[in-house]
């Protein structure tokens, strides 16, 4: 999928208002001139000028790129539901890992991502448990970084 | 003073030494190839394991392990194109397409020959003028920062594209990125959504491996080519 300079142009213009309206409300420090503000506010100007740029050039190539050209995996459900897959286990992790835990969620993610890129279900639950045992160790246990235990906190070693 | 070389050479060509220095320099081999674990990690790690060995072992074993991660961050990043230590993450393009041509020996080749001689350089340059760098760099204050700065920031709007008006932007986003958490003069927190796990900031390995290991696993699921998709 790729968009125009004009469309990246529009929604660089958003995000760069968003930026100020959100650092307009900062506080300020008492007798200084420089506040947290301040740095956001000229990264957001700089994106402001760098998007109406985008926009005009967008606009003067309008004939040659189209607003938006999908490429081929769009017209494919296994690719989308591939990249979806992709995008969907990162939110999942981030929505559910705390609650249900490292093991749980380790183990769905992964079964789910070897059947969306055509691993066999068994297979793929088979090599899904022992990774998710693998990375518990090393980085549980090795390198200490807290895994959330979740639903197991009960059972955690 | 050729005497004291002499001796330090001695000390380090022990067979016990180069040992624990063969040993450090696989350890290291690992950790750098492993995308997200760093030169710090690999050190950080090792440290506890040198309070059992006499000083020398312990220092060549640190600085192998260290030498040895920042090389390998080149492996995956050659070979999958994603860099296995943010050191790496600057030619990982190149050296990909590199691979793509079939000439992955050459590319991480060319990495190990030139990181080999830095490292070198660098030593000599420390043995030989290291008084008068720290010099230099106590005299360093926030003005030298902030040119230093600058002039690095620069340098990437006019390295990542031909086209330096998406440099520019890319590096505005970047540094918006950066602006988020308590690190601020007033430290207040920036862009967290209330989210205590954002005050922090956004660190440079989560960051690398977003915008390089997740991007690659999408060019992956997206690639639409028959050959790439191993049987599926």
């Amino acid at each position: 999928m790729k968009l125009s300079d004009a469309v990246f142009g529009l929604l660089l213009l958003a995000l760069g208002a968003v930026v100020i309206a959100v650092v307009s409300s900062y506080p300020t420090i008492a007798a200084q001139r420089v506040g947290p503000a301040l740095f956001p506010g000229l990264i957001a100007l700089g994106l402001l000028i760098g998007g109406l740029i985008l926009i005009v050039r967008g606009w003067r190539d309008r004939v040659i790129v189209p607003w938006l050209r999908f490429e081929p995996w769009v017209r494919s459900p296994r690719h989308v539901a591939g990249v979806l897959g992709v995008i969907g286990s990162i939110v999942f992790y981030i929505v559910a890992a705390n609650w249900l835990g490292f093991f749980l969620t380790s183990l769905i993610i992964l079964t789910t991502s070897f059947r969306l890129f055509g691993v066999a279900l068994g297979r793929s639950i088979v090599i899904a448990a022992i990774a998710t045992i693998v990375i518990h160790f090393a980085f549980y246990k090795l390198l200490r970084v807290p895994l959330p235990w979740g639903v197991f906190t009960n059972y955690a070693w | 003073m050729w005497e004291h070389f002499a001796q330090a050479f001695s000390m380090v060509f022990e067979p016990y030494t180069i040992l624990v220095m063969v040993l450090a320099a696989l350890y290291g081999l690992f950790v750098g190839a492993v995308p997200g674990l760093t030169a710090t990690m690999a050190t950080a790690l090792l440290v506890p394991v040198t309070f059992f060995m006499a000083p020398i072992p312990a220092i060549a074993a640190i600085v192998t392990a260290t030498a040895m991660a920042i090389f390998s961050g080149d492996v995956p990043g050659c070979l999958l194109r994603i860099p296995g230590t943010p050191a790496s993450a600057a030619y990982t393009d190149e050296a990909f397409a590199m691979t793509k041509k079939g000439q992955a020996e050459l590319a991480l080749g060319a990495g190990l020959v030139f990181s080999a001689i830095g490292g070198l350089f660098c030593t000599v340059v420390l043995i030989l003028a290291a008084p008068a760098l720290a010099d230099i760099a106590l005299r360093f204050s926030s003005f030298e920062y902030f040119w230093l700065v600058l002039l690095g920031l620069t340098c990437a709007v006019f390295i990542t594209s031909d086209r330096p008006l998406k440099g520019l932007i890319t590096l505005l986003l970047g540094l918006l990125v950066a602006c988020v958490g308590l690190g601020n003069p007033a430290g207040h927190p920036r862009f967290t959504l209330g989210n205590t796990e954002l005050m922090g900031g956004i660190g440079l390995i989560p960051m690398m491996i977003g915008m390089f290991a997740i991007s690659e696993i999408l060019r992956f699921a997206a690639d639409t080519r028959p050959a790439n998709r191993g049987g599926a």
